[in-house]
């Protein structure tokens, strides 16, 4: 018999709530933290939402907590802040780098986000850099970077194989000896994710940051903004750590988002309800301020209300997914996929999801152009392979 | 140490508060230096300026401290600055 699922410790969520709140209140966090039965469980979630940066401070003084834990938590504090700033410095390099031989590149996420929303690299949790490289670009990037200790999962000659560009998104590669992994992408949304995308990746007007002396090129706001609320709902907002990202991106910059484009271009791309699904959510854990379209939107329709509510139920079970690698899991694609505009818009998504051609489908062998329509045979070996013959 | 002669701050080196202290990270060893509460002021002035001398300037100027001290000081926080890899003074 299957044991049922098991509910969260009383005061659990709420205090991990309380602690990522912009406005945070310590007597509201330490009320909390009274009902929080185990502490060790909370940790961990903190870790696994994402969100232990913006925890630990709220809680490192207060009495309930004991020294033992005090020194775990301080030691999990070091551990994220210490490969951010190794992150950070890694990533204004090759970001100079790249410049100095003629290759723009753009930071997505990462330190540049945790500098823009929080102002400190430190207090959000990142695994990876992202780098977003035009597609033509791609080969000689990676191969600069050959040359200043990264090296590749796959030979970096398939970044010159055209179907691999017209399918996938993006190449992974790793410092040899920092351990620091950069994912180059060139684009941002797959063909079969979002109908067509229609976010000047590579716009004149894009946003900069700031990093330590460095102007680093970020997208601009409202396509970070859409491009956050799309990542979040792939996911279906199952860490926090998305949740404030929005929350903070929104409370920061909200006068200066262009929501007419931003909903423009959700409506284009017929992503209107993923969109909205997530301003809901920030707006009902985190209390975001809305404009009045969404305002008006997520009040009155109820496809919107009655997934934010399962959202927030999953959430609240802490049923999260502890898989760092943020892989969609089969689970969430089903739901993900519901959340698209138009019948049309997922039943179009199952079918590419099933039968085009993947970037794995690529990496079996790397053909010439002339002879790519037989990727379409790896696909379906690999099909029957991973699903018929198990 | 000539006091007049300019130094740079390395491309590398990154500062950092983590967990109310302040930290400098150097990239080119992968290593991170604690600074103390004065080594924290020292360093904030030292990035808007380019010699010691010009330090001292500064911070006779706004602090209450005395100028033989101060320079001891000074002196012996940037021989532990080039030591790490932190500061690097041009050849006079």
């Amino acid at each position: 018999m299957n044991k049922p699922k098991q509910s969260p410790q009383k005061g659990f969520y709420p205090c991990l709530i309380a602690c990522c709140q912009s406005d945070c209140d310590p007597l509201v966090v330490a009320s909390l933290a009274n009902e929080v039965e185990n502490w060790g469980e909370f940790i961990d979630s903190a870790y696994s939402h994402g969100v232990f940066p913006l925890v630990y401070p709220k809680l490192k003084r207060l009495e309930i907590l004991d020294e033992r834990l005090k020194a775990r938590m301080k030691k999990i504090n070091w551990s994220i802040a210490s490969s951010n700033i190794m992150m950070t410095a890694e990533l204004i390099r090759v970001v100079a780098l790249l410049r100095d031989h003629g290759i723009r590149s753009i930071a997505i996420k990462g330190p540049v986000l945790a500098q823009m929303i929080h102002g400190d690299v430190t207090q959000r949790q990142f695994s990876d850099l992202d780098l977003l490289v035009e597609p033509s670009q791609m080969y000689p990037a990676l191969e600069l970077l050959s040359h200043h200790g990264y090296a590749s999962q796959y030979p970096i000659e398939f970044l010159k194989n055209k179907t691999l560009l017209k399918v996938g998104k993006d190449f992974p590669t790793t410092h040899t000896t920092k351990g620091v992994l950069i994912e180059f992408h060139w684009r941002l949304f797959l063909d079969r994710s979002i109908k067509k995308s229609k976010i000047d990746l590579f716009s004149p007007l894009n946003h900069h940051c700031t990093l330590q002396r460095e102007k680093i090129e970020t997208l601009q706001l409202d396509a970070l903004l859409l491009y956050l609320l799309l990542h979040g709902s792939k996911h279906y907002w199952e860490r926090l750590e998305w949740i404030v990202d929005v929350d903070r991106l929104i409370r920061l910059h909200e006068s200066i988002i262009n929501w007419d484009a931003l909903y423009a271009m959700a409506e284009e791309m017929e992503i209107s309800f993923m969109v909205y699904l997530g301003l809901a959510v920030t707006h009902e854990l985190l209390h975001t301020p809305l404009e009045a379209i969404a305002h008006h939107r997520i009040a009155t329709d109820s496809h919107v209300l009655k997934s934010k509510e399962t959202i927030i139920r999953e959430l609240n079970s802490d049923a999260i997914t502890k898989d760092p690698s943020e892989h969609i899991s089969m689970e969430n694609l089903n739901k993900v996929l519901l959340l698209r505009d138009s019948t049309h818009g997922w039943v179009r998504n199952y079918l590419l999801t099933l039968f085009q051609i993947k970037e794995l489908d690529v990496y079996v062998v790397n053909l010439p152009h002339w002879l790519s329509s037989l990727y379409y045979g790896v696909r379906l070996y690999r099909l029957i392979k991973e699903n018929l013959l198990k | 140490m000539n006091l007049m002669n300019p130094y740079t701050i390395p491309s590398t080196v990154l500062l950092q508060c983590v967990d109310e202290e302040t930290l400098l990270f150097n990239s080119a060893n992968g290593l991170f230096f604690a600074l103390n509460e004065t080594g924290a002021m020292l360093w904030e002035e030292m990035t808007h300026a380019t010699t010691l001398h010009a330090v001292i300037e500064k911070m006779v100027e706004v602090y209450d401290v005395e100028r033989k001290q101060l320079e001891a000081d000074l002196i012996a926080f940037s021989q532990t600055l080039v030591t790490q890899g932190l500061l690097s003074f041009e050849q006079a």
